[in-house]
């Protein structure tokens, strides 16, 4: 299997709808996928993520820019003559084959030999533990089975590139943890390069060397999950990724790699890394992760319980805070003073967790 | 449009297939229209409105107008509350071996357009069976308005059932539970929940019904008397009196109706649905299983089951026997009849009909593929001509075929061609219809599949798509034969020393008298019909074993009885 490497330069898709308005689903991405990467496509239904996966297959032409895999631009290759596969969110099986029959379509198609398919299938059926159902059709299948041979039906291709749209979206919960620890460990094993599309956080959070987050055609911002998370660059991907507060303001004061806030209730100090993009008197969000905000019955800040939760792991509060509602989280209240609704408390911020986005 | 223009150029396949399909489109549906359009305001090559003028100043043109109206409305109504009594025992009620509802609601489809027609004449006309023999009244007339209700309400009620049936049974049980819950009796929970849930299903079976009598054809012919209607005054007009812009003008009349009627079933009647008809049970309805009120119902449906059945065999009884209500002895010399002087029609309906079976059933299939699946410039253009097809009765198709294939460059008027193009207009709604259904049921990915993994598009559409849609297939080429061996308002205008079909025989027979020989032509269509079915049967189930599209398990005459129910088709042959 010899992966490859996919890079897209200045992609832009536009479809023209019947009444001739032209809208635009994906506007001039960018994008360097390396060899062997799991990269994730993750975004809100509508932001592109699913048109980018098909222009890469092959499956939607490009209205401006390029893709490559590898050294070559896949411009004039058709969909059935790409280098990758794709695992379908409905798994697509054929339902008139059985599950033996749907692994080698492909391999039929490459006019290999019956016992070098044989050769390619059966250590793919071991992986995917499907030796037992061979000879079944799709329908006589459990989802998480179906999509076994989806992924297999892929797999056997080797392809240089594997594409993954939303695939474990038909599953029940508990199955779709127990599916994306499969498909990393295989991906893993494999090497394979890898692209997956889905608009769940933690699906993306969980499989990927770097999350691509995507809204409205574009790319707002690609790193690794926990840079994401902690370090988001635009105020949609703080929202998008777990919960946040926002605390407006203007920059007051800035260092090398500190921020001062001014906001409505008080200055934040901020420590940033790329403080120096950002300048005195730009209008800013603060970032407040639920779980940055500490409460107590001493310190400076005051705040006013609204309601308080308990959820067994954590305790939620929604606090009034100078007139701004917040929302936090406290780990382990068991152990933990808990407040109740209508208490006044004390609140700070762990410094280390703020993070500041443009407004 | 640029990029479909390019895509088109980009796969030069699909490009040839699109022309093609486009050509025979317009040369076979748009072209003979605009004919009868031209030609209704034509007289000796001046424009005038003089055909119009005919329709409605009052006249003969204006009464078989009026006639059709008031007949399609006492038929509809009459149909519809047959139907939605037979329905709701059919939902509702337990009833024994009610299997033969089903089988009574293919009969209209599969049968001779003038069978009831026949058999109301063996029972109630002059030496009838009824009327003569056991009430013992001379001369009975059972041609005429109320001779068209009778046998027009038992042609067309199994239409209506079959709508009506689908949706009763899609009304979730649990919103009547709801009402019996809140305090509601049974009739209350009939009358506040039940009937109002199922008025846009009553609509659209009166307007389906309505447009099957407008278009009718064969019954008038045979029983109408001197009830006139509008498809039998086209007719007059173009064969009889030779006056084509009259009878242009009133085929134009004809089809706004059907048309509009269609539009407004299609766009208003269908967009007030409550209920989704997926054709299944959302869950088990408990059935009434006991009491009088069971009883009554299923008593009343078995009558009329069996006045229905008692009509279609009376017929291949009435073959057999020497001369009805003079002399009841048993013969054969029908048949022998059949088989020597009217042979030529059998042999001719049979080679027309086996040649317009594979092309009609293919062309249907391409044609519910590129609508489905595929982007093309002119694609709009191509669904309309197509939908609009479904609404054109067959009468009008006749006319409008001597008026554009008469003259080059398409002089094909009198040929084996026109006979074909004409099989194959009547019966491609239907088939296009299962098509277009049964693509859309397959998710769209299963051919993504295929290609991201490495088949071409030839190789896609012979290893995935021909297999799924095999069995809407198999019901496209059964219909179309069906159809065509039963046609008969659209080609009686273009049959020919050439070519004779059975139909036109069994007309000609009727018209003078005997009735014997176009009973022994009836019984040995329906005996074809079955054994096309059975073949279906077969093909359906040798090829489908192994995997179902569908979820529950149906015949293939079921496939066509609701293909033929959802096509909304005007069948009337």
């Amino acid at each position: 299997m010899s992966a490859k490497s996919v890079k897209l330069e200045n992609v832009t898709k536009q479809f023209t709808d019947d009444e001739g308005k032209v809208m635009t689903a994906v506007k001039e991405v960018s994008l360097h996928i390396e060899k062997g990467e799991f990269a994730t496509l993750l975004g809100p239904s509508g932001c592109g993520k699913t048109t980018t996966l098909r222009m890469i297959a092959g499956f939607e032409e490009l209205s401006n820019g390029a893709i490559m895999f590898g050294e070559d631009n896949v411009q004039n290759i058709p969909a059935n003559k790409r280098d990758c596969t794709m695992v379908f969110q409905s798994y697509a099986l054929f339902p008139h084959m059985s599950v033996y029959e749907n692994i080698c379509y492909g391999l039929k198609l490459k006019k290999l030999s019956k016992s070098e398919i044989e050769k390619r299938v059966t250590p793919i059926m071991d992986i995917m533990n499907l030796h037992v159902n061979k000879n079944r059709m799709p329908n006589q299948l459990s989802g998480g089975q179906q999509q076994r041979v989806a992924l297999a039906r892929a797999l056997v291709m080797e392809p240089g590139v594997l594409l993954f749209d939303e695939p474990l979206s038909n599953l029940d919960a508990k199955l779709r943890i127990t599916m994306r620890d499969e498909i990393r460990r295989i991906q893993k094993e494999l090497g394979i390069t890898a692209i997956y599309v889905t608009h769940d956080q933690s699906e993306a959070m969980s499989l990927s060397d770097r999350i691509v987050v995507m809204n409205e055609g574009r790319i707002e911002q690609v790193g690794p999950p926990m840079e994401i998370y902690q370090k988001p660059k635009t105020k949609f991907v703080s929202d998008f990724i777990g919960t946040a507060n926002f605390l407006g303001g203007v920059v007051d004061k800035k260092d090398s790699d500190r921020l001062f806030v001014k906001t409505k209730q008080t200055t934040i100090e901020v420590l940033q890394k790329d403080a120096d993009t950002f300048h005195e008197g730009q209008s800013v969000s603060v970032v407040v992760r639920p779980e940055a905000i500490n409460l107590s019955k001493e310190g400076t800040e005051s705040a006013k319980v609204l309601k308080s939760v308990f959820m067994g792991q954590i305790q939620e509060y929604e606090l009034d805070f100078n007139g701004i509602q917040l929302y936090a989280v406290v780990a382990d209240p068991g152990g933990k003073e808990v407040y109740y609704d209508g208490d006044s408390v004390n609140l700070t911020f762990s410094q280390r967790s703020l993070h500041v986005v443009p407004a | 449009m640029k990029e479909n223009i390019r895509k088109l150029v980009k796969q030069p396949l699909l490009l040839i297939l699109v022309v093609l399909i486009m050509l025979t489109l317009i040369i076979f549906i748009a072209f003979p229209m605009f004919q009868i359009f031209l030609s209704s305001f034509l007289s000796n090559g001046e424009i005038n409105w003089q055909g119009y003028e005919r329709v409605f100043a009052g006249g003969q043109l204006t009464s078989a107008l009026t006639n059709s109206l008031v007949l399609a409305i006492i038929v509809s109504i009459l149909s519809t509350a047959i139907a939605y009594f037979f329905a709701y025992t059919f939902a509702y009620i337990e009833v024994p071996f009610k299997k033969i509802f089903n089988g009574i609601a293919i009969l209209p489809v599969i049968s001779p357009p003038f069978v009831i027609a026949l058999s109301a004449i063996l029972l109630f006309g002059r030496g009838g069976f009824i009327s003569e023999t056991l009430l013992g009244i001379e001369n009975a007339n059972i041609y005429g308005l109320h001779g068209l209700i009778l046998v027009q309400t038992l042609t067309y009620f199994p239409v209506a059932f079959l709508v009506l049936a689908g949706l009763l049974r899609s009304i979730s049980p649990s919103l009547e539970e709801a009402s019996d819950n809140l305090g509601s009796t049974k009739w209350q929970t009939f009358k506040k929940v039940t009937l109002p849930l199922s008025v846009p299903g009553i609509g659209n079976a009166f307007l389906l019904v309505f447009i099957q009598s407008m278009a009718d054809f064969g019954n008038p012919m045979t029983i109408g008397g001197d009830y006139n209607t509008v498809a039998r005054e086209i007719y007059m007009q173009a064969v009889g009196s030779y006056n084509m812009q009259a009878g242009a003008a009133l085929a134009m009349v004809l089809l706004t109706v059907t048309v509009i009627l269609y539009a407004v079933q299609k766009f208003w009647v269908g967009k007030k649905s409550y209920v989704t008809v997926t054709g299944k049970p959302t869950s088990a309805r408990k059935m009434v299983s006991k009491g009088v009120f069971r009883r009554i119902m299923i008593g009343i449906c078995y009558g009329l089951s069996a006045t229905v059945i008692l009509f279609y065999i009376l017929v291949p009884i009435g073959s057999f026997i020497q001369l009805w209500g003079v002399n009841y002895s048993f013969t054969l010399d029908h048949y022998s009849y059949v088989f020597s002087i009217g042979q030529k029609a059998v042999v001719d309906t049979l080679q027309l009909s086996i040649i317009a079976t594979p092309i009609g059933g293919l062309f249907a299939m391409i044609l519910a593929f590129l609508i489905v699946r595929k982007r093309f410039a002119g694609k709009k253009l191509m669904e309309g001509i197509s939908m609009l097809s479904i609404a054109i009765p067959g009468t009008v198709i006749g006319i409008s075929y001597i008026l554009a294939f008469n003259q080059a460059p398409l002089a094909i008027t009198g040929t084996a061609l026109i006979i074909i193009a004409a099989f194959i207009v009547r019966a491609m709604p239907v088939g296009i219809r299962s098509g277009i259904t049964s693509l859309q049921q397959i998710d769209p990915s299963i051919e993504e599949a295929a290609t991201n993994l490495g088949a071409s598009g030839s190789k896609t559409f012979f290893s995935i798509v021909l297999p799924l849609i095999r069995p809407a297939f198999f019901s496209s080429l059964v219909y179309t034969f069906v159809k065509s061996m039963t046609a008969m308002s659209a080609v009686i205008f273009l049959v020919s020393a050439r070519y004779n079909l059975i139909t036109a025989s069994i007309l000609a027979q009727v018209e003078s008298g005997r009735i014997g020989v176009a009973s022994a032509y009836c019984t040995l269509l329906i005996i074809l019909m079955i054994a096309a079915m059975l073949v279906l049967n077969g093909l359906t189930a040798l090829f489908t074993g192994k995997w179902k599209l569908r979820k529950d398990k149906q015949t293939g005459a079921e496939i066509i009885s609701k293909d033929a129910a959802n096509a909304d088709s005007v069948n009337a042959a």
